[in-house]
This record gives structure tokens, sequence and C-alpha cells, in this order.
């Protein structure tokens, strides 16, 4: 049994699923109707909050792997 | 049941993308039998629909730890959704972005290239540019195609000046009328014009140098490259 998420693995939860789904509305975007602005917006912002995300992520499945002394 | 759904995807993603307008009809010409959409038609169909998947998914996947905390199925779950639909999403969206931003709309997208892309689709101007657009010499982007660099780092120097150019777009601070930042080298116009018949027959093999080391313009004799100022009315022409 392992021990419940500290808040600040949810708070980085939430964070990582925020920015993925900017990154993702961003990317519809451009999919529906692309501009030199959204284009340039999107990458710049796209893949950085998307890798922020990931980074997020891999933050708590780091850590809840330490917990488990699997790592 | 599963052949159902299969249909039922195809055409969510095909209804996606043809929603779009990319018509391959565009000049009263029928598709080849058989046709089934572009590759860029399908990745922005694909891309769509992975991307209203994504955010539903996430928004469920939002609510469900709201309620009921982390379990396993939800862990997995959210690595589907925070990392492997939003980098398929993502990557979709990137390619469809160099690909579209390399169009003639992308480039008239600018309020100060919109005399030339009208001087461009303008069928009575005897430009350079003209010439090319409606004689269809460049069946697609015909902006990208005189204006980038061949190799492998054409397209990201394209790209990076791009990106000066929607800077000096914001800031307004380009001077008028507009002017090529360096001179036009030849080799852009020798690339595909260098071995073709009717060069090799109207041009003098003594010619070939000075234009190789762009010390003779192309344009001295063929130009002007664009109008802008003759450009009837900025709106967009008929041939499109």
């Amino acid at each position: 049994m392992s021990a419940p998420p500290t808040e600040h693995a949810i708070f980085r939860l939430r964070l990582a699923a925020i920015f993925a789904l900017v990154a993702v509305v961003l990317a519809f975007t451009l999919l529906l109707k692309e501009t030199a602005y959204l284009f340039t917006t999107f990458m710049f912002l796209g893949p950085a909050l998307l890798l922020v995300a990931i980074v997020l992520l891999g933050w708590n499945i780091l850590g809840e792997l330490r917990e488990k002394k699997v790592l | 049941m599963k052949s159902r759904f299969a249909v039922a995807a195809a055409v969510a993603v095909l209804t996606a993308a043809s929603a779009l307008g990319a018509d391959p009809s565009d000049f009263g010409v029928p598709p080849p039998h058989g046709w089934i959409g572009t590759t860029g038609e399908w990745i922005r169909g694909v891309g769509l629909v992975l991307a209203v998947l994504d955010v539903v998914l996430i928004l469920a996947l939002w609510r469900m730890v709201r309620r009921r905390g982390l379990t396993a199925a939800s862990k997995s779950m959210i690595f589907g959704a925070i990392v492997v639909l939003p980098a398929i999403v993502v990557f979709l969206a990137t390619a469809t972005g160099m690909s579209e931003s390399m169009t003639v709309d992308a480039c008239g997208d600018c309020h100060v290239m919109e005399s030339h892309v009208a001087d461009l689709r303008n069928p009575t101007s005897d430009s350079l540019a003209a010439v090319h657009y409606k004689n269809r010499y460049i069946q697609n982007d015909q902006c990208y195609t005189c204006h980038s660099d061949y190799g492998m780092f054409g397209t990201v120097s394209a790209k990076l000046e791009g990106l000066g150019h929607v800077y000096h777009n914001i800031a307004g601070n380009y001077p008028q009328p507009i002017k090529i930042r360096a001179p036009y080298s030849n080799l852009r116009c020798l690339s595909c014009h260098g071995g073709a018949q009717n060069f090799v027959a109207k041009h003098e093999k003594e010619m070939l140098p000075n234009l190789m080391a762009n010390k003779d313009s192309c344009l001295d004799c063929h130009g002007p490259a664009h109008k802008p100022e003759a450009a009837a009315a900025p709106e967009k022409q008929a041939l499109r």
C-alpha cells in the first residue's frame, strides 16, 4: 500500500495538466487556422510548455519510484 | 463493431480536414480516382481529432482525480494525456505550421506585403513574380520557393528571417517601400532554370560565370521582380 501523494505532488500534477492543456489548445488553434502570429506564439510556447509538463510529471514519477524504493 | 469504429474515425478525420477548405479542386480539376486527401490534410485532420480527444481526456482525468484520488488506472491515463497525446499533437501542429508558413497567404498576412501579394496574383501584371505565378511555373508556395535558400539549412534560415519579419510587423519599424535585405542571388533562379533547354538556348555560355558570381543579375534583363506600386487594389485577386 503506497502513501497518498503529497500536496506538492498533486500541485505539480495539476500544473503539468494545465501546461499540457494550453500546449494542446494552442496546437488545436494552429491546426484549425494558421496566422503568422499564432505560428510564432505556438513555436515559442507549445513545445516549451509541453517540455515543462513532461518534466513536472517525470518529477512526480521519480518521487514515487524513490518512495517505493525502486530507485 | 471494430470496422464501424474505424469507418467513423476515418470520416471524423477527413471531415475535420475538409472543413478547413483545403480543396484539391481549386482549379476545377477533379481529384484522381480513389483520392483520399493529401498527407497534409491527413496530418491536420488527425491532429485536430487527437487534440480534441486529449482535451476531453485531461478534463475527465482532472475530475476523476479530484473525486477518487490517484489510482493505478488514472496514473497510466495521465501519462497518455500529458505526455503521449500532447507530444503527437504538438508534433503534428509543428509540421502543419511549418508547411503552412510557406504559403503565399502566410506571407500576405502582414499588411506591408499585401501589395506584393496582390501584384503576384494580378493576372494582368507582367512582373517576374506574377509571370511565374499565373503560368504556374511554381505550383505552390511561390514566395517561399524564390525567397528561401536551398540545402539543409535553407528552411531554418527562412524561418528565422520570418521571425524577424513578424517582429518588424508588430513593431512597425520597417522602412517603406520595403526592400530586400540582401541582393537577390541568381543561384535561386538558376537552381530551376539553369539546366532548362530554353535557358541554354537563349543564354550564351559566357554569361554563366558572371551570373553565378552575381556580377550580373537575372533581373537586369528579366525584372522587375515585383510591381507592388502598380497593384490596383490590395484585395486578393481572382487567380488563387
